[in-house]
């Protein structure tokens, strides 16, 4: 009896152990056709798809990691000619539902399997005509682009994003009936090659996007998206525009940008207003030296950017 | 959906580096296949503009200044592709540099002593026949070890091409004048030692174009 007993003790203790002992669960190119949950280690091969009607649940603590396949080669489930939709490396493509909720304590984290992981070693997590996806308290490392929304629906808050190509980006597809509605609050986006490129349908609010190599926000063939309420500052621009109509910016800080605070692209041609904002100091000549627009090019549009704060906006940031 | 070169983030350029001598060593010397190097990109999934240059010393300082103004006028991720073209005036990327003078003589027939009556003959020509756009040319006239056949340079992008990137050709446009012999000397001459994209911002930008 007390041999059971001591057998029991043992591999009651050896299970208990088991998650810190857990071997990595290899996932290879393939389609997701079932409800799933992710926990431990998770080690991606290729391509992984989650198909309509399907929901991946990624467990609190969960590490994700990519392996870096060779560009559009056998890992990948989608061809070079359909590069407009997919990323060159393997990606986690959504058509069904993304439930990646960490914790403050146990975030979930995806980044690249390299021993000397750079920007690009996997594509990104893919949304694709998907509703109602959460990353919670996700750290995102090493992607093309961390997050990229086609026509979906995705609550992004409380995350990291670091050394991606770009953090954050999304488009609504031509003729799909589900328009975007992309919420990226409460996030740290910083160091990647750029910050947040900002369509219809996207509000940000509240992240801190600094440090960002090329831009912050860049607004991108859009009409009605939001930014407001955000600490936008040491990028190499702060806000890049093209061919924007309408987008709400405002109640933003926008400072010490390495080149130009505002900048409008080529193609940006309309004219655009942009009150309530702190550009850094209260000193309107020296905000437009920050600014390129119709002033420093005639093809631009102008920047109206009268009305501007002249402290910094109390409340942006991180909540 | 958009959008980058060796000229673009400055955290990936060992990265770059590493790759293009493995790459050198794998290709000796031969075409360097720009899906190999699966570049992040800016913005969107995929659309990454492909630049080729011929590998000599003025072609690299063109495409550098090239792919620098791109990127900071359109948002566009350029792959400058060392890539040499025929000198026959086509392009099979999304934009190349070619001269006048070689492509002229690959039309065969008369050609134009007038030089701008040459280039709009052969702009004609590419378009109608090939369709490839020839846009506004650099004040460039070639290589200078070339000066005995000087002839300007060119660049050229596929139809198709322009109408995947808007606005392309009125931003290379804008480099037309700019892009001339005394710019691209200093160009060769900042990149020597050092990082070529920050060469070229700094070029652009005492120029008041970025």
């Amino acid at each position: 009896m007390k041999i059971l007993s001591f057998f029991a003790a043992t591999a009651a203790m050896f299970l208990s152990f088991q998650p810190a002992f857990s071997a990595e669960t290899v996932v290879n190119k393939g389609v997701i056709d079932k409800d799933t949950a992710w926990s431990g280690e998770i080690l991606i091969k290729g391509d992984v798809q989650i198909a309509k009607n399907v929901t991946l649940t990624i467990m609190p603590g969960t590490i994700v990691r990519f392996a870096k396949v060779e560009p559009f080669g056998p890992d990948k489930l989608f061809p070079e000619k359909e590069k407009e939709n997919h990323f060159p490396r393997a990606e986690l493509f959504i058509q069904g539902k993304l439930l990646a909720q960490g914790s403050r304590e146990k975030k979930i984290t995806f980044t690249s399997a390299e021993k000397e992981p750079k920007p690009g070693d996997w594509g990104g997590i893919n949304f694709n005509s998907s509703v109602d996806n959460v990353l919670e308290h996700c750290v995102i490392l090493y992607a093309d682009t961390g997050v990229h929304a086609h026509s979906s629906k995705v609550k992004v808050a409380s995350n990291e994003f670091k050394h991606n190509g770009t953090a954050i980006g999304n488009k609504n597809l031509k003729d799909n009936p589900i328009k975007c509605e992309i919420f990226v609050e409460n996030n740290l986006i910083t160091e990647n090659g750029g910050g947040v490129v900002v369509g219809d349908g996207m509000v940000v609010s509240h992240n801190e996007i600094s440090k960002n190599e090329f831009f912050g926000i860049y607004g991108k063939n859009l009409a009605d998206g939001k930014v407001q309420f955000n600490n936008i500052s040491g990028n190499g621009k702060g806000v890049i525009l093209y061919a924007v109509k309408a987008m709400l910016l405002s109640d933003n800080n926008i400072t010490d940008s390495k080149d130009y605070n505002l900048s409008m692209l080529e193609g940006q041609a309309n004219d655009l207003a942009f009150p309530k904002n702190w550009w850094g100091t209260a000193d309107e000549s020296k905000i437009r030296e920050k600014v390129l627009d119709k002033i420093g090019d005639s093809v631009l549009g102008k920047a109206d950017l009268s009305n501007f704060y002249t402290a910094a906006v109390a409340g942006a940031g991180i909540l | 959906m958009s959008i980058y070169s060796f000229h673009l983030m400055k955290f990936n350029k060992k990265v770059r580096k590493k790759m293009a001598q493995k790459l050198a060593a794998l290709l000796s010397g031969t075409v360097l296949l720009t899906a190999l190097t699966a570049t992040p990109s800016y913005s969107c999934v995929g659309r990454i503009l492909n630049l080729s240059i011929d590998g000599s010393a003025e072609q690299k300082a063109i495409g550098q200044l090239m792919a620098t103004y791109i990127n900071e006028r359109t948002g566009t991720t350029v792959n400058l592709v060392e890539n040499p073209e025929s000198k026959d005036g086509s392009c099979t990327t999304d934009v190349c540099i070619q001269y006048l003078k070689p492509a002229l003589a690959s039309m065969g027939g008369e050609q134009p002593q007038d030089e701008q009556e040459a280039y709009t003959k052969a702009k004609e020509f590419y378009m109608e026949n090939k369709n490839i756009v020839w846009l506004k040319p650099f004040a460039f006239k070639g290589p200078a070890a070339q000066q005995a056949e000087a002839s300007i340079a060119v660049p050229v992008s596929p139809r198709d091409a322009l109408g995947k990137f808007p606005v392309l050709d009125r931003v290379i446009n804008k480099l037309s004048g700019m892009v001339n012999d005394a710019t691209v000397q200093e160009m060769i001459q900042k990149s020597q030692g050092s990082d070529p994209a920050a060469a070229a911002k700094d070029i652009l930008k005492a120029q008041k174009l970025i």
